[in-house]
């Protein structure tokens, strides 16, 4: 501080000294061998370089950059050095607008620096990215700021230089877990910057793990619901993926998809370990969206569309990984959710749109999902507890359903255009789903439905009644009939049976005495209605261009159609009205005259070609109803809606609402049918166009169109224009057709020239080669296995195919010889005609007798030419029937054999299982006798013992007789004795000692 | 789907045309493609092998071989963990600027990181100009792992991952390599997330819808 002192008293005086003291601090930093003089000097430098700072940059940027690299120890230096930098190249804030000029100069001059340090020699640069290291505060602060800045002057050239220093992108990186907000978020900052644009710094930043530290700083930060800082992360996430396929592979596969779900969760309390099962919160009102929200979220959507962009070839692995991982629920609560914005609703249907789009397994999936959620807060009544809807049907209430009060339906208009979106990605490429939509087609039911029209109504019924009540509906907001007209249009698009099922439709309750009114005239009716009530045009254009999609290569709807006359009276009012009816209207009122006219060919019609062909060549003319057309093709409204539907128009949100007036499903019909409309119409009403397609259509042959989506619907007819036969002139024109050919064949040679001979003789050698071949592979066949019964079915079959192709070839052969005689005779023949002219130049009187002999010859020979290319292209025709037959056979024999092999192995492989089924039987059985054989013994053993038992018994039982006897005996003794007077006690020892004895003498 | 133990991250380096590209398409999609575009900057790839019953997902790093490339590349030797060095058997010059690669790597990767001495194109044995013997002299002279492999006939291309992955599992085993650790090509799997489940939003099994 010294020096600053004892300088400043100067420097204070006068630019002139200022200058001069800024010079001398440089050379002091340059110069100086004490450290504290230097540092005392880049402290003086650093205090005027914000007010000099052009003087101190140009003095002493040089020094300073070197002592930089020199003193990389004393971090007071380094610090002050870093922050000197950091001024000189920082952009200036705009202080005051009064110093235009100086503020100028100013940039410039940060400018050079920035370029200076950029081409410093000994690449500080690197210098800077080793400091990014430090763990200091102030050092790593200053060198981020300063890396900013030179990124903002040239970004590019930093770019390139952090690329060349090995840790470079890493430091940067790095940044991102510092526990230091200020450094990560200033880090996050300058990545987003270097991110940008340079897929090199893109890969190697994700290569540095940056996706799990932004996921986690978004996490920390309170996911979506947090501050800037989270956009900042979602923002960096978002440059880090854009365009990069290989980043984008690098996301899936570090399971990073699987973490989105939770950044789409709105209440935070259902997030992570959220609480499962806990019922969805309906007064969520604290959690209101605020804008930082509503802009993260909206990041968020765009990383996600971003992934399945419609097309890539990541996109089917990145559907099914979102799908997986159960990205689609909250996605829908995010687009039915009465608070969130609508670009969030809007961006979430999107999002669902592509996840399913052209995607079979997730369209099923999608077609599963119930929903029990309260669509619109304020249009049910609480309490009444509702049922769960199929996802689909409340998507097209998005779409066509009211509005939330609040919401002006402008606004509204993305939601709508989304839904929209989402139910063509449904259905596109899904006949199976258009024709379960096409299934709920219901006139709107009884008058409960005007009481409550929108509640558990199916998704077709909805549609209708819609349509139908366009008068209060487009009052409030013409995108509902609008959506509804496309919505219906999507359903029917390029699909006979849903067209079918949607003319079966009418209205009028018969009960009441009622004409039932088909769906189709009822609309039309209403489209006449719009433009006498004066409603916004886009009410008739929606509802005419409908019915164009539904009439397409659809007579039986055209014959409904024109069953009511004042249809036709109301077209031609349109496309002949000279003021008050727009070009628009005009255009597809013609386009749908000229459907009528084109399809009107089903056998049932009410009015046929002949009789709409004056309406159409003189009330309107052909001419007129083509200008028409065309002034609607070129269009800017038509053109806007054909950019639109190609993803031309950058709008995200399906268009500015202002503009848009026609649907996409009409512009792709318009496409793919205007050249044929266009030939169409210039027909008269007997003409035919001579095409397969309207072959099919008259013989009322039904069959849905296979693929949608795609510009040229299948059942569009093509015609050429000229391609058409006059059903009148065609008998006669066949001959004349053919007669030039048969001129052009010269009469005196014979056509079939003997080379073609060969050429067929060498072919049948061929074929019969061919034959012989199979036959020698059916030869083997043969011995390779004589067991199985089929087999040897199948052998005769191939062989009596064989063996009659054998027969059909020398049958061919035989023709060949019996042709090539003929030839050898009309050579003959024609030799002798020839000799007998020349002999006739010299007998004149024989001449013309001759000369008729001649020509007698010579027509003779025509015939006979003729007769033998007739003969000819049957051989021919036979022997490619032959050769195709003998193809069939190879194959059939090759097939034979195949299946004998296999059977083979079938047998033999059965065989083989009965044969070890029948061990392990026989096993058992072994097992089972040895069993039986024990327990015989067992028994044996057993009635032994029981025989040894019964004389046991017995024994004893004789024993027993015997000790009775005994005992019988002893009492009498006892009495005996006792009567002698003797005194014997009666005790049982005394007995049993007795029969003890008994049983001893018993045993010996 | 993707539960899995440890990620363990690769690159794959060597001189341009030796059949970088081929070997990690070999790799991961079965497949080989006889006439591959130059490699601009870095390609990503992803497989996962099993080692020790352990399923470990290995994310590939595919560099450009030009010297153009070289400082970008250098980028990624920092965080890679496995390092598969490829040259081919057929043009002596590859092998002979193996030592600068290695050298190369030794310099900006970790000291841990597992290297592994390629010889690509061991189907092409007539115009074969670099000797097996020759290869593994070099590999054991600098403690590297060796093997040839053909990313034509997926010739040990397989081993050639799945050995180095097996080294780098066991120094996580003998403490030599830290899991998550800082800056390192080795990583614990994800736990596995449970599904988030809404309320009210369900799938039900039956087709309810229309």
């Amino acid at each position: 501080m010294d020096f600053f002192k004892r300088y400043s008293s100067i420097g204070n005086q006068q630019q002139q000294s200022a200058s001069e003291t800024i010079q001398r601090l440089a050379d002091r930093v340059e110069t100086s061998t004490l450290l504290e003089d230097k540092r005392a000097a880049v402290l003086s430098l650093k205090g005027l370089s914000r007010e000099y700072k052009e003087e101190v940059g140009d003095a002493a940027l040089t020094p300073l950059l070197n002592s930089l690299k020199d003193d990389s120890e004393d971090h007071n230096l380094l610090k002050a050095i870093l922050e000197t930098l950091t001024n000189l190249c920082a952009r200036d804030t705009p202080k005051s607008d009064s110093f235009d000029v100086g503020g100028a100069t100013g940039q410039d001059s940060a400018s050079r620096f920035s370029q200076t340090i950029l081409n410093d020699s000994d690449d500080v640069i690197s210098t800077f990215l080793e400091l990014l290291g430090d763990s200091d505060f102030y050092i790593r602060y200053y060198t981020v700021q300063l890396l900013g800045s030179l990124h903002m002057h040239s970004g590019e050239e930093l770019q390139k230089r952090v690329l060349v220093s090995p840790m470079g992108v890493g430091r940067l990186v790095d940044l991102l877990s510092d526990q230091r907000d200020i450094i990560r978020n200033e880090g996050i900052q300058l990545l987003i910057a270097m991110t940008e644009s340079n897929a090199d710094i893109q890969k190697i930043v994700a290569f540095e793990n940056a996706f799990d530290y932004l996921l986690g700083i978004v996490n920390e930060e309170g996911g979506t619901r947090g501050n800037i800082v989270v956009q900042d992360c979602l923002q960096l996430l978002h440059n880090l993926l854009n365009y990069n396929v290989s980043n984008q592979n690098f996301f899936r596969e570090t399971s990073c998809i699987q973490k989105l779900p939770d950044l789409l969760i709105t209440d935070p309390s259902l997030t992570a370990a959220g609480l499962n099962g806990q019922s969805f919160n309906d007064n969520d009102e604290e959690l209101e969206w605020t804008v930082q929200h509503a802009r993260n979220m909206l990041v968020v959507l765009d990383i996600i569309r971003m992934l399945i962009q419609p097309g890539n070839t990541n996109t089917e692995s990145n559907q099914l990984a979102m799908q997986q991982c159960g990205i689609i629920p909250p996605l829908l609560q995010l687009a039915l959710s009465y608070e969130a914005p609508s670009s969030v609703r809007s961006q979430s249907l999107y999002a669902i749109g592509d996840i399913i789009r052209d995607n079979k397994a997730n369209q099923n999936l999608f077609q599963r999902i119930l929903i029990t959620a309260s669509v619109d807060g304020d249009s049910e009544p609480s309490g009444e507890k509702s049922i769960p809807e199929p996802a689909i049907v409340i998507v097209i209430r998005l779409s066509v359903g009211k509005r939330p009060t609040n919401v002006p339906y402008n606004e509204y208009y993305i939601v709508r255009a989304a839904a929209a979106y989402l139910v063509q990605a449904y259905v596109g490429n899904n006949p199976d789903a258009q024709l379960a939509l096409a299934a709920t087609l219901t006139p709107p039911g009884d008058a409960s439905s005007i009481m409550e029209p929108e509640k558990h109504q199916s998704a077709g019924s909805l549609i209708v009644s819609v349509l139908l009540d366009w008068r209060d509906t487009s009052h409030e907001d013409v995108w509902r009939v609008w959506y509804a007209s496309l919505l219906l249009s999507t359903i029917l698009r390029d699909h006979i049976e849903c067209k079918e099922q949607a003319l079966k439709i009418s209205l009028g309750d018969k009960s009441k005495g009622e004409e039932p009114l088909p769906l189709i005239n009822e609309l039309m009716s209403q489209a006449r209605q719009a433009t006498q009530f004066g409603a916004d045009n886009r009410v008739c254009i929606s509802l005419l261009t409908l019915i164009c999609v539904w009439l397409v290569n659809f007579p039986k709807g055209v014959a409904v159609l024109l069953d009511e006359s004042s249809n036709l009276t109301f077209l031609v009012e349109q496309i002949n009205g000279s003021s008050g009816v727009s070009a628009l209207v005009q255009g597809v009122a013609a386009f749908t005259f000229g459907l009528l006219y084109q399809f009107d060919i089903d056998a049932d019609t009410p009015m046929t070609r002949e009789s709409i062909y004056p309406i159409l060549s003189k009330r309107v003319g052909v001419d007129q109803l083509q200008i028409r057309v065309q002034r609607l093709r070129d269009s800017k409204e038509f053109q806007y809606a054909v950019g639109l539907a190609a993803g031309t128009h950058s709008n995200a949100y399906g268009g500015l609402a202002n503009e848009v007036f026609i649907d996409n499903v009409f512009t792709d019909l318009f496409k793919a049918h205007y050249e044929s409309f266009r030939a169409a119409v210039r027909m008269g009403p007997n003409e035919v166009p001579t095409n397969p397609n309207y072959a099919y259509l008259q013989g009322g042959m039904v069959g849905y169109a296979g693929s949608v989506n795609t510009g040229s619907a299948p059942g569009t007819p093509l015609m050429g224009g000229a391609a058409t036969i006059s059903r009148a002139e065609s008998p006669a024109a066949m001959p004349a057709a053919l007669s030039p050919k048969m001129q052009s064949s010269d009469s005196a040679s014979p056509v079939v020239s003997k080379s073609e001979f060969d050429a067929l003789n060498a072919k049948l050698e061929e074929q019969s080669a061919l034959v012989a071949k199979f036959q020698q592979e059916l030869e083997t066949a043969k011995s390779v296995d004589t067991r199985s019964d089929q087999e040897r079915q199948l052998r005769i079959t191939a062989e009596a195919e064989r063996d009659a192709h054998a027969s059909e070839i020398s049958q061919l052969q035989a023709q060949l010889s019996e042709l090539q005689a003929q030839l050898a005779n009309s050579q003959e023949h024609q030799q002798q005609s020839e000799t007998n002219a020349d002999a006739s130049s010299n007998e004149s009187a024989r001449a013309a007798e001759l000369e008729q002999q001649l020509q007698a010859l010579k027509l003779e020979s025509t015939k006979e030419s003729d007769e033998w290319n007739k003969q000819r292209d049957e051989l021919q025709k036979k022997l490619a029937n032959a050769e195709k037959q003998i193809v069939k056979a190879a194959a059939a024999a090759r097939n034979t054999n195949k299946k004998k092999e296999q059977q083979q192995a079938n047998v033999l492989e059965e065989l083989q299982k009965s044969i070890a089924e029948k061990d392990a039987h026989i096993a058992k059985l072994n097992a089972q006798i040895e069993e039986l054989s024990q327990k015989a013994k067992e028994l044996e053993q057993m009635s032994e013992l029981k025989d040894r038992l019964a004389s046991v018994e017995k024994e004893q039982e004789d024993l027993l007789v015997y000790l009775a006897d005994q005992d019988l005996q002893a009492k009498e003794y006892r009495a005996k004795l006792r009567a002698h007077g003797e005194d014997i006690p009666l005790s049982d020892e005394d007995i049993d000692g007795e029969d003890d004895d008994d049983d001893d003498e018993d045993e010996d | 789907m993707s539960s899995y133990a440890y990620l363990f991250k690769y690159i794959i380096i060597g001189d341009t045309g030796v059949g970088k590209s081929c070997l990690l398409l070999q790799f991961t999609d079965n497949r080989f493609l006889p006439s591959h575009d130059l490699t601009i900057g870095v390609e990503f790839g992803a497989r996962m092998v099993s080692v020790d019953n352990k399923d470990i997902k290995l994310q590939i790093w595919d560099t450009a071989g030009q010297e153009s490339f070289r400082s970008i590349t250098r980028s990624y030797y920092r965080g890679a963990v496995g390092a598969l060095l490829v040259y081919d058997i057929t043009r002596r010059d590859t092998f002979e600027h193996v030592a600068t690669w290695l050298e190369d790597v030794r310099k900006h990767s970790n000291t841990e990181t597992t290297i592994i001495l390629i010889g690509n194109k061991c189907d092409l044995e007539a115009k074969r100009s670099v000797s097996r013997e020759e290869g593994e002299k070099f590999a054991s002279d600098n403690g590297l792992y060796f093997i040839e492999t053909s990313a034509k006939t997926a010739n040990n291309v397989e081993e050639a991952f799945v050995q180095t992955a097996q080294d780098i599992y066991e120094k996580i085993q003998q403490g030599i390599l830290v899991v998550n650790g800082e800056p390192s090509g080795v990583k614990l799997g994800p736990s596995q997330p449970g599904m988030s489940s809404m309320p009210n939003v369900s799938q039900s099994g039956s087709s309810g819808c229309c």
